[in-house]
């Protein structure tokens, strides 16, 4: 029974996105929110057997590994299909709001929108619940893939540059992972996860596919300096899209090789390998604080706030803890609803003034206190305070580097919750300041109820997970990696 | 009954100043003024020495205490708000801020009462602030130029001598164990472990009121631009709450502390001189009559300072220093008043007498209250102490001439603040009232202070009268130049407030404002060689970090 | 009844009320008064209860998973009773000023929602049991406080905004910081009279002292230590009842009560004075207390003299509490209460002032007490009592500040006391001359704007009694502070009961 959910968790998106896609243009968009709400279904009673009985493994169609498509769903799987589907609901309530109302300012991409993002759905979870090296490569690649696809949506010469590089770039890092994956494959004769590690050896070939295995992920995880291509990419994408690519897309690579890390290459013996991404990491969160902080427009503003939130994530890699793991697993879930609740809230901005720069946000909040409101609750959770889950994350991973007597994340994190005060405050500041001073004529349109509930609703998921952070850390907590526990 | 009496002779002024706030009431409370000094007066008579009144829940545990030193000095203070208050009644009836003048004569003289009766030092404390900042208010009640800088210069006094109070007495019930009850805080000062420091405190600061030398600039200001009845009490009272400050919390008579006291002694005596001779540059009648309290309170000064030094001479001091005190209190009060009915009636015959009484008194002329004083004070006294003696017959002397100059000065103020009508009755009745307290008052005290009186030694009391008669005459040839009232410290003073007010401020640096701006270079989008670069850097910086472990 | 319940609706009750006032529309302003004085009403009657509780000697806690080993903890002790009571009855005084106040005014319902939630915040920092509640709540209001002060949204309360979350938010990572780096030392940061245990004996000195700065520093943001207090004086654009809230209750509160939590029941008063944190603390706060009546001295707006007044005079609390003796901490204690009471009537008459006729400034104040007197009564009383004088309130913090001082063997610091008597009197009597003295200048008076309808008072009603009340209060806790049921008794039983037995 739980493995027919498991499978179905991968397949049900995949089918709804071939029907839509077969279906006629305005049929997408009216069946996208029910193809959503059906690829949901399954995950209830998944998480419910999981949480109850442990972890649930499949061998697709009978093939036991290394030949089949092995699937495994633990905690840790559980929880990034969770937080997919606690994203997917308020985005799919809108997206089809957001998409027609674009349409009337010309936009354009509201039809293919659905299937696409179906399809990215369903390579996500393939991605998370990958049990062997390769399946993980195939979610990565059409997850890629469809990313690029979302990204053109925005139409127009600049998001087709910016889908142009990050095509090239996702190719180029699936490659870079292939290798490394290849030499693995050499090295143990498997590419199942679980047997591979007792299989490897230290040896230049393992060391070899460390170094590319990290360098691909990396590349595809946005680590500075392979930064350059997120900042247009999430920024030129509609604003749905936007959401999911910084709040998805970007955390698949980074958890895959929190997986591939901790169960092969840290037993071997890499682990001071851990301390260039670290390293990364720290300037990830002041480089991207910094950009962050000088941009005049909302979107790219909120785009360089991932770069620098994605440097956190970097940050387990040299503390290697258990205690770590579990915070850095617990940023990026509150970091996903946060910044999906901030790029949702900023569409809408962009859609109710026609414009994104931060100098036409004075008395914008007239039309829109909610929206305003979210942008507040997420910035809460973004500069990690109380009580979002985002200060849940950096207390405990604060905690572990102190354990660890690492002075440098500890620097680096409470100077990235001050700078990420700082950068968000641009679109803050304005929030309460009743007075409207129309700059254009869009300016001061009230936007309707059910474009500025979702974001909020995300938002509130957000600052909801610092109340019930004991939730996933008790999801966590089975699925650690050995060495860490 | 006897605590009702005790408690009336604080609160009645101060309910009496708290129903002046309601304006219809007004014109019917005012003419009360004086009398609610009576229940004090009458508490000196009726209530039984030693009778306690506590409340324990005000303050931090008010309890008041009539004891012997308490009486006396509440006997000086309340004939003095009496007589004075029926004075002002009269005075200020046309006076536009009558009501101001009333509530704040009340509070001052609730605050009188109230430290003369308290027993513990929060209380004592507490009243003395009261009287201070309510005095404040009738000195600049004529809101001259000169009353306003009057009054500017003595608040900053008063506020320096609160600060030095409350540190001071804060040491005090420290080294007494947070006791509050004034007798064990006075014993504690006797091997306090900040014993200098605060005698230091205390003597500055009781010496700001009591008009110590260096300190007592701005009683001469405060004296001339204040009212005459205001006058009349700050010189007569409120100057003693100073000398009963140091009475009550010094360890007189408990431990010798030469230093302090022969500081004291020092300051005193040099005040009591000093006062003579500026005083006899002045040319208000007032402030002549201010200096001559500069230099009689200078005496009371150093006669505590003496008792500070020689804690034996205590016993046989204590009666004369209070005789003293009430003689000077009721004499100089008697003066003030004078100048007052001088200015406005003209000096007619009886006037003219009795201040020419109240001069010689204060003089120490024979058969006077003054002379009663002084006597007793010279058999007080130890035979070795015979400089002593002979500076006070000198200072006697200096007082005789001032008094002289006073009396010219007086002649020519005559009337110069004449009204349309004659001075009305209660106005010569407070007169009349207060030098009767005054001349023969002291007299028919004295036994009550004194066992035994001296006798009259006729010519110890003369010769410094005659000597006097002289340095008259050539003061009446070669008078002195006219020195300004409030001498040089008040000056000095003045110039900071002039230029404080005429917009002087200083500026102090402000704390940092957190928006400042920085830029940073433009990033530039793509730069795919420096990631390509960038990429096998950090590869091989991976590679290296496995294989160098 | 569980007694974990009532500190947590406490908590709620302006919570709660807080969220129902956002979702009220602007104009329903009688049911979001109403909501308003209900859920005020309802919050001092249940603290009421809590105090009557605490005073039998009844324990209340309740405990809320937070991490594994990490925990959220309210619980109500003598210590938090005393904030808490303070906030109780100044959230009800302020709330019905501030109707007074903003009435007609735009953004009502989001102001007083916030107003809610800050009292809610205040009431957490008060109810904390450990260090992470503390923290949680310290931070929550600064986020709750910032709408208030930009409330008016003009360029300049802008700006103030942007300094005042500049300096918390440094602050609140200061003390977060401090906060974990405790938490992985001792494995729990539980408030305990006496200092965190550290079972090991692990913790070397020098570790203990960088902590103790950090959330001595942290704290010491909200309590405006020098140079940390910056943000003070800017924050003063915002509506006078908000800073009287600010001021009194919530904010700059929350830093001194954060800073006798954190000396007395984490670092601990005896570490503290052994590794020289507490002396250092308390030349910092006497450096404040100076430091903050010069810079009040040469202000020319009234309430930034006044917000200066507050720099110095909060530093009493601090420097009571770093002096480390009970009558000391005595003293410093009931000063948070005395402080509150005065400074909450000082703003509330700027706010008279500035609100019946649009006075702001020091200079426009001449001869305004002949046409505000009762106002201008109540600011005499308060200001007569910054400046430490009997029978106000603020004479008694003093004397027992002094007596302390001299306890723990530190005379010196009665200099301080006495010396800032001298500058507050010097910064508050000239002004309480020209306004009862001297009359008003003919143009000046003509600039008096009759902003408000005043219905026969000389002011209106809802703006004039809470002013009177708070005065009040201010004079009967000084005049009546011997009593068994002042502010002065209970600080006693706080020190006698928990940390000098």
């Amino acid at each position: 029974m739980s493995e027919a959910l498991v499978v179905l968790m991968v397949l049900l998106p995949l089918l709804l996105a071939g029907m839509l896609l077969l279906a006629p243009g305005g049929w997408r968009q009216r069946m996208g929110l029910s193809a959503t709400l059906l690829s949901v279904a399954p995950l209830p009673p998944l998480l419910w057997s999981v949480w109850h009985s442990g972890v649930v493994e499949v061998a697709l169609g009978g093939w036991q590994p290394p030949l089949g498509i092995a699937l495994r769903a633990d905690g840790l799987a559980l929880l990034l299909l969770t937080l997919t589907a606690l994203i997917a609901l308020p985005l799919g309530l809108h997206a089809g709001p957001w998409f027609r109302a674009h349409a009337t300012v010309g936009g354009r991409g509201g039809e293919w929108f659905w299937p696409l993002w179906l399809f990215l759905w369903s390579s996500l979870n393939l991605l998370f619940l990958a049990a062997d090296l390769f399946n993980a490569y195939v979610g990565l690649e059409l997850g890629g893939l469809a990313a690029v696809a979302l990204v053109a949506l925005g139409g127009g010469r600049d998001a087709l540059q910016a889908a142009l590089r990050y095509l090239l770039l996702a190719l180029f890092a699936s490659m870079l992972y292939l290798l490394g994956v290849a030499l693995l494959y050499g090295a143990g004769g498997t590419l199942d996860l679980a047997l591979l590690g007792g299989r490897l050896e230290s040896g230049v070939a393992s060391r070899a596919a460390l170094v590319l295995i990290t360098l691909g992920l990396s590349l595809k995880g946005a680590l500075v300096p392979f930064h350059f291509w997120l900042p247009p990419a999430h920024a030129t994408a509609p604003a749905p899209v936007s959401a999911l690519l910084s709040a998805l897309v970007v955390k698949a690579p980074l958890v895959l090789l929190l997986r591939i890390w901790f169960e092969l290459f840290v037993p071997l013996g890499f682990g001071a390998a851990g301390e260039v991404l670290t390293l990364l990491g720290v300037v990830a969160i002041l480089w991207g604080s910094l950009q962050a902080l000088r941009q005049q427009r909302i979107k790219p503003l909120v785009a360089w706030s991932t770069v620098a939130q994605l440097g956190y994530l970097f940050l387990v890699f040299a503390i290697a803890t258990g205690l770590a793991w579990s915070a850095t697993l617990l940023h990026l879930t509150a970091h996903a609803l946060a910044k999906a609740a901030l790029f949702l809230a900023a569409g809408n901005i962009v859609l109710a003034l026609g414009d994104d720069r931060l100098s036409s946000l004075r008395g914008a909040s007239h039309g829109m206190p909610l929206t305003f409101f979210t942008v507040g609750l997420a910035g809460v959770s973004l500069m990690g305070l109380p009580p979002s889950g985002g200060f849940v994350a950096k207390w405990l991973l604060l905690q572990a580097a102190l354990e660890q007597g690492r002075w440098l994340p500890v620097v680096a994190i409470l100077a990235g919750s001050l700078l990420a005060a700082a950068y968000l405050f641009p679109l803050l500041r304005h929030a309460l300041t009743g007075t409207l001073k129309p700059t254009g004529e869009s300016a001061g349109r009230s936007l309707p109820l059910r474009l500025e509930l979702p974001p909020l609703l995300l938002a509130l998921l957000a600052l909801l997970l610092g109340v019930l952070a004991s939730w996933p850390l008790a999801l966590l907590k089975p699925a650690m990696p050995v060495v860490l526990s | 009954m006897i605590q009702l009496l005790l408690a009336a002779a604080i609160l009645s002024p101060l309910i009496l100043a708290l129903a002046l706030g309601v304006q219809r009431w007004r014109p019917r409370l005012l003419p009360l003024l004086p009398w609610s000094a009576l229940p004090a007066l009458l508490s000196v008579v009726l209530v039984p020495l030693e009778s306690r009144l506590e409340w324990p829940g005000v303050l931090l545990g008010q309890s008041f205490v009539l004891d012997e030193m308490g009486r006396l000095f509440l006997l000086l203070s309340a004939l003095l708000w009496f007589t004075s208050g029926l004075f002002a009644r009269s005075a200020l009836r046309d006076d536009p801020h009558q009501t101001r003048f009333s509530l704040f004569w009340l509070l001052a003289m609730s605050g009188n009462f109230g430290l003369l009766l308290a027993a513990d030092t929060a209380g004592f404390y507490l009243f003395f602030t009261l009287m201070s900042f309510s005095s404040w208010v009738l000195i600049f009640h004529s809101q001259s130029d000169s009353a306003r800088q009057a009054g500017g210069v003595y608040l900053a006094l008063v506020v320096l001598g609160e600060g030095l109070l409350l540190a001071g007495l804060l040491l005090a019930v420290g080294a007494a164990d947070g006791a509050q009850e004034l007798t064990l805080v006075r014993s504690g000062l006797a091997d306090s472990p900040w014993q200098g420091m605060t005698l230091a405190l205390l003597l500055a600061g009781f010496g700001i009121k009591a008009g110590l030398l260096p300190l007592h600039f701005w009683l001469p200001l405060a004296h001339t631009a204040a009212p005459v009845p205001a006058s009349a009490v700050l010189s007569g009272a409120m100057l003693k709450a100073g000398l009963f400050g140091w009475l009550r919390f010094l360890p007189l008579g408990e431990v010798a502390l030469p230093g302090a006291g022969q500081l004291l002694l020092g300051l005193g005596l040099a005040g009591a001189f000093f006062g003579v001779v500026y005083g006899l540059a002045q040319r208000d009648s007032k402030a002549v009559l201010a200096y001559s309290s500069v230099s009689h309170m200078g005496l009371l000064s150093s006669l505590i300072g003496l008792v500070l030094w020689q804690p034996w001479l205590w016993q046989p001091l204590l009666p004369v220093l209070l005789l003293y005190a009430l003689h000077h209190a009721l004499t100089k009060g008697a003066l003030f008043l004078t100048v007052g009915v001088a200015r406005r009636a003209g000096v007619a015959s009886p006037v003219l007498a009795v201040a020419v009484l109240l001069a010689l008194s204060l003089a120490g002329a024979p058969y006077t209250g003054g002379a009663l004083a002084k006597i007793a004070l010279k058999s007080a006294l130890p035979g070795q102490l015979e400089w002593l003696v002979w500076s006070l017959a000198l200072v006697a002397s200096g007082t005789a001439l001032l008094m002289w100059h006073f009396l010219r000065v007086l002649l020519r103020e005559k009337g110069i603040e004449r009204v349309a009508r004659e001075p009305r009755g209660l106005m010569w009745f407070g007169w009349s009232g207060l030098s009767l307290s005054a001349l023969p008052g002291v007299w028919l005290a004295a036994p009550w202070l004194l066992p035994q009186l001296p006798g009259m030694a006729l010519w110890s009391l003369l010769w410094p009268l005659l000597l006097a008669l002289p340095a008259a005459r050539l003061l009446w040839h070669y008078p002195l130049p006219r020195w300004p009232n409030g001498d040089l410290a008040a000056a000095c003073l003045n110039v900071v407030i002039l230029r404080l007010r005429s917009g002087w401020r200083f500026r102090l640096p402000q704390s940092p404002a957190v928006g400042w701006r920085w830029r940073l270079p433009p990033a530039r989008p793509g730069g795919g060689r420096a990631a390509g670069i960038a990429l096998a850097l950090i590869g091989v910086a991976l590679y290296l970090a496995i294989t160098m472990r | 009844m569980n007694s974990g319940l009532l500190p947590l609706a406490v908590l709620l009750t302006s919570a709660l009320a807080g969220v129902v006032i956002f979702l009220l529309r602007e104009r329903q302003h009688r049911l979001r008064t109403g909501v308003n004085l209900t859920a005020a009403l309802l919050k001092l009657l249940l603290v009421g209860l809590l105090l009557n509780g605490v005073l039998q000697g009844r324990e209340y806690t309740l405990r809320i998973p937070f991490t594994d080993g990490a925990e959220l903890l309210l619980r109500a002790d003598p210590l938090a009773l005393l904030f808490l009571s303070l906030s109780a009855v100044l959230w009800l005084i302020t709330t019905i000023y501030a109707i007074g106040y903003l009435e007609g005014a735009p953004h009502r319902s989001r102001f007083f929602g916030f107003f809610s939630l800050c009292v809610s915040a205040t009431a957490g920092v008060a109810l904390a049991g450990n260090l992470l509640t503390f923290l949680l709540f310290f931070e929550l209001l600064t986020l709750t406080t910032w709408p208030l002060v930009v409330h008016r949204g003009t360029e300049k309360a802008l700006r103030a905004g942007v300094v005042y979350l500049a300096y918390t938010l440094g602050g609140g990572t200061l003390l977060l910081l401090g906060t974990v780096w405790l938490h992985t030392l001792v494995g729990s940061t539980l408030f305990v009279p006496g200092g965190v245990t550290d079972p090991g004996g692990q913790i070397s000195a020098a570790t203990w002292q960088a902590i103790a700065a950090l959330l001595l520093l942290g704290v010491g943001v909200k309590a405006a230590l020098v140079p940390l207090h910056g943000w003070l004086p800017r924050a003063m654009v915002a509506p006078a009842p908000v800073s009287a809230l600010l001021h009194a209750v919530a904010v700059v509160k929350a830093g001194a009560f954060g800073v006798v939590r954190i000396l007395y029941d984490v670092v601990g008063i005896e570490r503290a004075v052994a590794l020289n944190i507490a002396p250092l603390l308390a030349m910092l706060a006497a450096a404040t207390i100076i430091w903050g009546s010069l810079r009040a001295l040469e202000q020319q707006n009234l309430k930034r003299r006044l917000a200066f007044s507050t720099v110095s005079q909060v530093s009493y609390i601090t420097l009571g509490a770093a002096m480390a003796g009970p009558l000391a901490l005595i003293g410093g204690l009931v000063h948070l209460v005395h402080q509150g009471l005065m400074k909450i009537t000082l703003f509330f008459c700027a706010g008279n002032l500035a609100k019946t006729l649009g006075v702001h400034s020091v200079g426009q104040m001449r001869g305004v007490g002949r046409r505000m007197p009762l106002t201008m009564l109540a600011f005499t009383l308060a200001a007569l009592g910054m400046i430490g004088l009997p029978p106000m309130a603020g004479f008694v913090s003093k004397w027992y500040l002094g007596l302390g001082a001299l306890e723990a063997g530190h005379g010196g610091w009665i200099a301080v006391l006495a010396l800032s008597s001298v500058l507050n009197a010097a910064y508050f009597l000239p002004l309480l001359y020209s306004v009862w003295f001297r009359s008003p200048l003919p143009q000046e008076e003509g600039e008096w704007q009759p902003v408000l309808q005043r219905g026969g008072h000389e002011t209106a009603l809802t703006l004039l009694l809470p002013t009177l009340f708070v005065a009040l209060a201010a004079l009967l806790a000084g005049l009546f502070a011997a009593t068994a049921d002042s502010p002065l008794a209970w600080a006693e039983l706080i020190v006698r009961r928990e940390y000098f037995r």
